[in-house]
């Protein structure tokens, strides 16, 4: 194999599947990037056995074929090197020479063909979002999803479409985030829902792809895997065995006590008076009155801390314990100027809506005061 | 610098409680502990009752036989707490280092505190006096360098009695002693001493420090170290309790898991309800093991959140049981379970998909403390804690149709 590309773009093409890249695992190949070279093009694709990414640039190829260098390695060299052309050639026993302008490395790699190959995807689209809808979508939901990796159905993104209506939910038992949208023209006849869990991981590694909004994302399907095709690249996921919880379930429907803030005020007071509650809790009280909202942080070692801002509140009195974390992370998914919590009592779920998107919104357990 | 510990304990602290709230039991046998006509054990005897052979942890039907005429009562532990707390007030106004061991019985770091309070000897006497003025009840007081030899003497003392070993003087005091007399050394491991032809701590002073480890790992060592006097632990102040724990050493070694899980199941319901009783949680969760070649092994884990539920501490602690006994199988000896990294429970988050309401535990587990605290905490049981029960019965059934 031998190939010449500009340096910006080989750099670009192994940056974006480092993020799958083991790098101590117990299969020493799961470590490297395969570069495979065919007319006009270089393929750069990575893998975990869970996930794999695979993308392709333009690039002058003399002479095809492929071989398999150390992702961390390469990737080191290349954000060193000059913006020049990149040279690369593969010599006996997978060894590789790269040249870019004066400089010269000589790499150690593995044979191409032990590289596990991709799952084969379906190119047809299952869904087809715009970027921008997706990484909204995305946005709104994925700070619930929970980091925890032994709770698979958590720790991934449902996704559920039903005649041109897309909805997608995260959420890590304490909280919840939930988006609808619609994708396109409904296509009549065609009404069957369907439903899919997206692993966290593949998700974040989605965000690193989408540069272009304005290029669609394809959603597919095939056997055991999922495939999300952009533009040149893909990202093959395994699919997620696991029940997610049932979430419709635990939207309430009593919580009748309206309070409205502005956005910013409520941010900036949570932020100040969250910087003395308790390290792991988080916890802050919302104790909500007439025309006021007062925080307070007293439960700490650390010292009290408490603020008031204004609502567009009348009724009784309520004290509410969330944790601080999980509000702000809500309040900036959300656009508008307004927020509305809609509460019942202290021992109940606060449910968080936008009152100019009635397509979105997210509950936050209440603590144990 | 030459530390001055003082032991302090109870003299037959549950029955002089009853003592001092019925003068009319003085000088009778009494026996504190259990239903008398059920299964429990003696938890404590009076003097007069011990003449008759009766001594604590005998099932209390076994102390029926001995003294019929005995005078039998539950106890409660609430009264027994209240004067504990009484007697512990006392001995912080000499120190404020003090240790309290269980309800009857402390250790008080007394170093450097001659020039405040005079002879140690006289401030000894002067405590025990104050303590017998307030509460009405005989202590027993042993003084020394360090905290076993303190414990030993004040063994010793017993009942209503003081005795000082000076330093030095420890190996001297030491060396006629049954092995039985150290602590650490129960009927079980008396008995294998015992095999090896050592009956006093002498014999025990004779034997080199290799041999011992050879035979019992780390106990070999404590042992070593015992013999000689030797104890380095301090007194601990008692406001941050660090732990809780709680051991049994079974009376046959054993591997059948139904039976290992109960007395698990037994020890976890012990340990929280201490938790509870003392208002903490526990993140960190340790299961001990000892086999029957006296290898000891600890298995532990970390929690999210602290707690001080039954449930979740034996859940997790039967985990690590089932985990180790996948690794080796031998018979076990001892099983204890210890809570440490203790603290408040701080708010706790709510879970969105819960099938019952968080509240409902508290109040369930405030419910078994209210029920224990009325009829003893054998009157509620968990089932699994229950079936040992069951199982000690039949065993028990069966050595009597031999």
């Amino acid at each position: 194999m031998e190939v010449r590309i500009e340096r910006s773009v080989f750099f670009n093409s192994v940056q974006r599947v480092q993020g799958v890249v083991e790098t101590k695992g117990a299969m020493p190949i799961l470590s490297h990037v395969l570069i495979s070279a065919e007319t006009g093009q270089i393929q750069v694709q990575s893998t975990n056995l869970e996930i794999g990414i695979l993308g392709n640039y333009p690039a002058n190829v003399e002479t095809p074929g492929a071989v398999c260098l150390n992702a961390k390695k390469l990737f080191d060299i290349l954000r060193e090197l000059p913006d020049q052309e990149v040279h690369l050639k593969t010599e006996e026993n997978h060894w590789a020479t790269l040249k870019c302008g004066k400089s010269k490395f000589r790499l150690p790699g593995l044979a191409p063909e032990e590289f596990p190959p991709l799952p084969e995807y379906d190119q047809e689209a299952l869904i087809e979002f715009t970027g921008k809808l997706l990484k909204e979508m995305i946005n709104k939901t994925q700070f619930a999803v929970s980091p925890d990796e032994t709770r698979q159905a958590l720790n991934s993104l449902l996704l559920e479409e039903n005649n041109g209506q897309a909805c997608m939910v995260g959420t890590d038992g304490h909280r919840l985030a939930m988006v609808k949208r619609t994708l396109g023209e409904p296509k009549d006849g065609e009404g069957e829902a369907q439903s899919f869990l997206l692993p966290r991981k593949a998700i974040t590694e989605l965000l690193k792809l989408m540069e272009d909004e304005d290029i669609s994302f394809k959603f597919s399907v095939r056997g055991n895997h999922l495939a999300f095709i952009h533009g040149n690249h893909v990202i093959v996921a395994r699919k997620i065995d696991g029940k997610f919880p049932n979430f419709r379930q635990v939207i309430p429907k009593e919580n009748d006590l309206q309070v409205h803030f502005k956005k910013d005020d409520l941010i900036h007071a949570l932020k100040r008076v969250a910087l003395l509650a308790d390290e792991k809790s988080r916890m802050v009280r919302f104790e909500v009155s007439e025309g006021t909202l007062a925080l307070v942080s007293d439960n700490s070692e650390m010292g009290t801390a408490n603020e008031e801002i204004s609502a567009n509140y009348s009724g009784d009195e309520i004290r509410i314990g969330l944790n601080a974390k999980y509000v702000l992370d809500v309040l900036s998914a959300m656009e508008n100027e307004e927020v509305t919590f809609n509460l019942k009592d202290s021992q109940h779920s606060c449910l968080i809506t936008d009152p100019k998107d009635g397509d979105f919104l997210s509950i936050v357990m209440p603590m144990r005061l | 610098m030459t530390r001055t510990i003082l032991h302090i304990d109870m003299d037959a602290f549950f029955v002089s409680v009853e003592e001092t709230l019925d003068p009319s039991l003085c000088g009778k046998p009494v026996v504190v502990g259990g239903d008398p006509n059920g299964r429990g054990v003696v938890a404590a005897a009076s003097y007069a009752a011990r003449r008759f052979g009766i001594h604590s942890a005998m099932p209390v039907a076994a102390a029926r036989r001995l003294c019929p005429d005995a005078i039998f009562l539950r106890g409660s532990h609430r009264r027994y707490s209240e004067m504990s707390e009484q007697i512990f007030r006392i001995m912080e106004q000499y120190s404020p280092s003090v240790e309290p061991m269980s309800l009857d019985e402390a250790y008080l770091d007394l170093t450097g505190c001659e020039l405040l309070h005079g002879p140690t000897l006289n401030t000894a006497e002067r405590i025990r006096d104050k303590i017998k003025d307030t509460v009405g009840i005989n202590a027993s007081i042993g003084i020394a360098s360090n905290k076993l030899i303190a414990k030993i003497a004040s063994g010793y003392a017993k009942p209503s009695g003081m005795l000082w070993i000076p330093e030095g003087k420890e190996r001297r005091f030491l060396a006629p002693l049954p092995i039985g007399s150290l602590p650490g050394v129960g009927p079980k491991g008396g008995k294998q001493l015992q095999r090896m032809g050592i009956r006093t701590v002498n014999d025990l002073t004779n034997l080199p420090r290799q041999l011992l480890e050879d035979a019992f790992q780390k106990w070999g060592t404590a042992l070593y170290l015992k013999a000689r006097g030797v104890c380095h632990s301090e007194v601990e102040g008692r406001s941050d309790a660090r732990s809780i724990s709680r051991e049994t050493t079974f009376e046959e070694d054993t591997l059948d898991l139904e039976f290992l899980e109960s007395a698990l199941s037994y020890l976890v319901e012990k340990a929280s309800a201490q938790l509870r009783e003392d208002a903490w949680g526990a993140r960190c969760i340790s299961l001990k093991l000892r086999y029957s070649d006296f290898q000891t092994v600890t298995r532990s884990q970390t929690l999210d959140e602290a707690t001080n539920e039954d449930y979740v501490i034996y859940q997790t602690t039967a985990n690590l049981l089932r985990c180790q006994l996948n690794q080796r199988r031998t018979r076990i000896r001892l099983i204890g379970v210890a809570l440490t990294r203790l603290g408040m429970p701080g708010p706790v988050q709510a879970d969105l998909f819960a099938a019952l309401d968080p509240r409902q535990w508290d109040q369930l587990y405030q419910g078994i403390d209210r029920i224990r605290d009325k009829y003893g905490f054998h009157s509620i049981l968990r089932g699994r804690t229950a079936i040992q029960r069951d199982l000690q019965i039949k065993a028990k059934t069966r050595d009597s149709e031999k």
